[in-house]
């Protein structure tokens, strides 16, 4: 509770960087809901196209590719965001463990914020790719929630990972060494 | 400049990491937008060239100059004006046309020429002064001309069973299709756009502590042209190495349309279109930044 607390106030104080993170993972989720959410009108139009010229194989296989590079990117950006922010703070994860707060806590902290990180922006995405929806055909509300679901996951699962990864790194080594690190 | 470009490079030895990042993240998001892109522009030409693939023995529908339209409530085409009076000699004088009818049911005015080389019959037609084109846009043919417009339709071996109105409503659909996939392909470019921004916007934040140490040895100037050349290649590393993934990315996942051209064509839309919004986007933060008293960039540094 206490680390929870604490990772809340850190980030209430540093409103500024907190908003240009979630603006960060918010872009990043919002092209992964989008071109999910317009994937699904595509194929939709691939039955009909069986009538057509155009091979409705060849649709399905660029709805496919389309969902898998937008799922894909939006996770690696994520990844990497989250990467970035916790090496911009192991300067404060070396002054926690000097003065003696334990590693549980710590890494509660930063598995906190990446998770908070990532469901604002999973969500904030959804909501810029929705409204980003209306110079496109409308997604249907079913393929409109799977999409979100799929965003709102992957930016979570995600940006967790790649938090937690660098910080539980930085938490294990020596305090000397975190407080040196430069960024 | 040349110094400006080492104080730069040794900046980016300094903090490797930092600097993989950031360029893997621009990296990431040019990728994404030059795969989408170019599958789009792809996509969209992939759809005349299967109509002009089904040229290979299929019927050829000589419709008016005025154009069709399709009456979806009768589910017929409805042909604007009739054929000119002498059309179907003429036509049946075209070499390798095997028969001509007029077909029933689907608007006054629609013929159905059977060829047994449709490619030679087209040729012919054109050399008539006919208007001859696979794509249904053109059945819309400019007032004044009184050429005829001829579309070929998918082939008869396959699509038999379907109507004139079924296959040009099939083509429409068509092009439905390819609508979708560009406004998915601008998008993705806006997105792409602000995606790489707010990488950029991170990185300057990254940085309040050693702007505010140059700021208050007073190089404020100075500090501003090393962030724009500094941010000017990571931008060209992070394009390079967009396109790199992104044709990588197209090149594997679709490589039955895959062309070097539809690539480029994404190339040369990120390529004029990013440098430029992204140098002047991320120099107006730092230059605000700058403007900040040095007390205060180190004490909100990170």
């Amino acid at each position: 509770m206490k680390a929870l607390r604490y990772s809340l106030r850190m980030v209430a104080r540093a409103r500024g960087q907190a908003l240009l993170r979630s603006f960060a993972a918010a872009v990043a989720a919002a092209l992964t809901f989008f071109v999910l959410a317009q994937s699904g009108t595509v194929r939709a139009q691939a039955d009909q196209l069986s009538v057509g010229g155009i091979d409705a194989g060849l649709v399905e296989r660029a709805t496919l590719s389309l969902a898998l590079v937008a799922i894909a990117v939006g996770a690696l950006q994520v990844g990497v965001l989250m990467t970035r922010v916790v090496l911009q703070r192991m300067h404060e994860i070396g002054v926690l463990k000097a003065s003696g707060v334990a590693d549980r806590d710590i890494f509660l902290v930063f598995a906190f914020e990446a998770v908070l990180y990532g469901l604002v922006g999973g969500v904030l995405g959804c909501l810029v790719g929705l409204l980003i929806s209306v110079f496109g055909p409308m997604p249907e509300a079913g393929e409109a929630l799977r999409a979100a679901a799929i965003t709102v996951g992957v930016s979570t699962v995600v940006s967790a990972l790649a938090g937690i990864a660098p910080a539980r790194k930085a938490i294990r080594a020596p305090a000397v060494e975190a407080l040196s690190h430069s960024w | 400049m040349p110094k400006l470009v080492k104080l730069a490079l040794a900046n980016w030895r300094r903090q490797r990491l930092r600097a993989a990042l950031t360029a893997g993240s621009l990296t990431l998001s040019v990728g994404a937008v030059v795969f989408v892109y170019a599958l789009s522009v792809a996509f969209q030409s992939s759809g005349s060239a299967a109509v002009s693939r089904a040229i290979g023995n299929a019927d050829i529908w000589v419709v008016p100059a005025k154009g069709v339209t399709v009456d979806r409530d009768e589910g017929e085409i409805k042909a604007a004006g009739a054929l000119p009076a002498g059309l179907q000699a003429q036509i049946e004088a075209t070499p390798a046309v095997t028969g001509v009818a007029a077909v029933s049911g689907s608007g006054e005015g629609t013929l159905r020429v059977s060829s047994s080389d449709p490619r030679r019959t087209g040729a012919a037609l054109k050399e008539d002064g006919l208007t001859v084109s696979s794509d249904p846009g053109r059945t819309k043919a400019q007032a004044g001309t009184s050429a005829l417009a001829y579309m070929v339709t998918v082939n008869t071996d396959r699509f038999g069973v379907y109507t004139f109105t079924q296959q040009f409503e099939a083509v429409q659909v068509n092009e439905v299709a390819a609508s979708v996939m560009g406004v998915v392909g601008r998008v993705t470019l806006a997105l792409g756009f602000f995606s790489v921004l707010s990488s950029l916007l991170i990185s300057i934040d990254e940085r309040r502590r050693e702007f505010g140490i140059l700021a208050a040895v007073g190089i404020t100037d100075d500090v501003l042209y090393l962030f724009l050349v500094e941010s000017t290649l990571l931008i060209a590393v992070g394009l390079v190495g967009g396109i790199v993934f992104g044709g990588a990315m197209f090149a594997l996942l679709m490589p039955g349309i895959f062309s070097v051209g539809t690539v480029f064509q994404a190339v040369a839309l990120v390529s004029v279109y990013f440098p430029i919004m992204l140098i002047a986007g991320a120099l107006i933060p730092a230059w605000r930044l700058l403007q900040k008293s040095p007390l205060e960039l180190l004490r909100t540094s990170p």
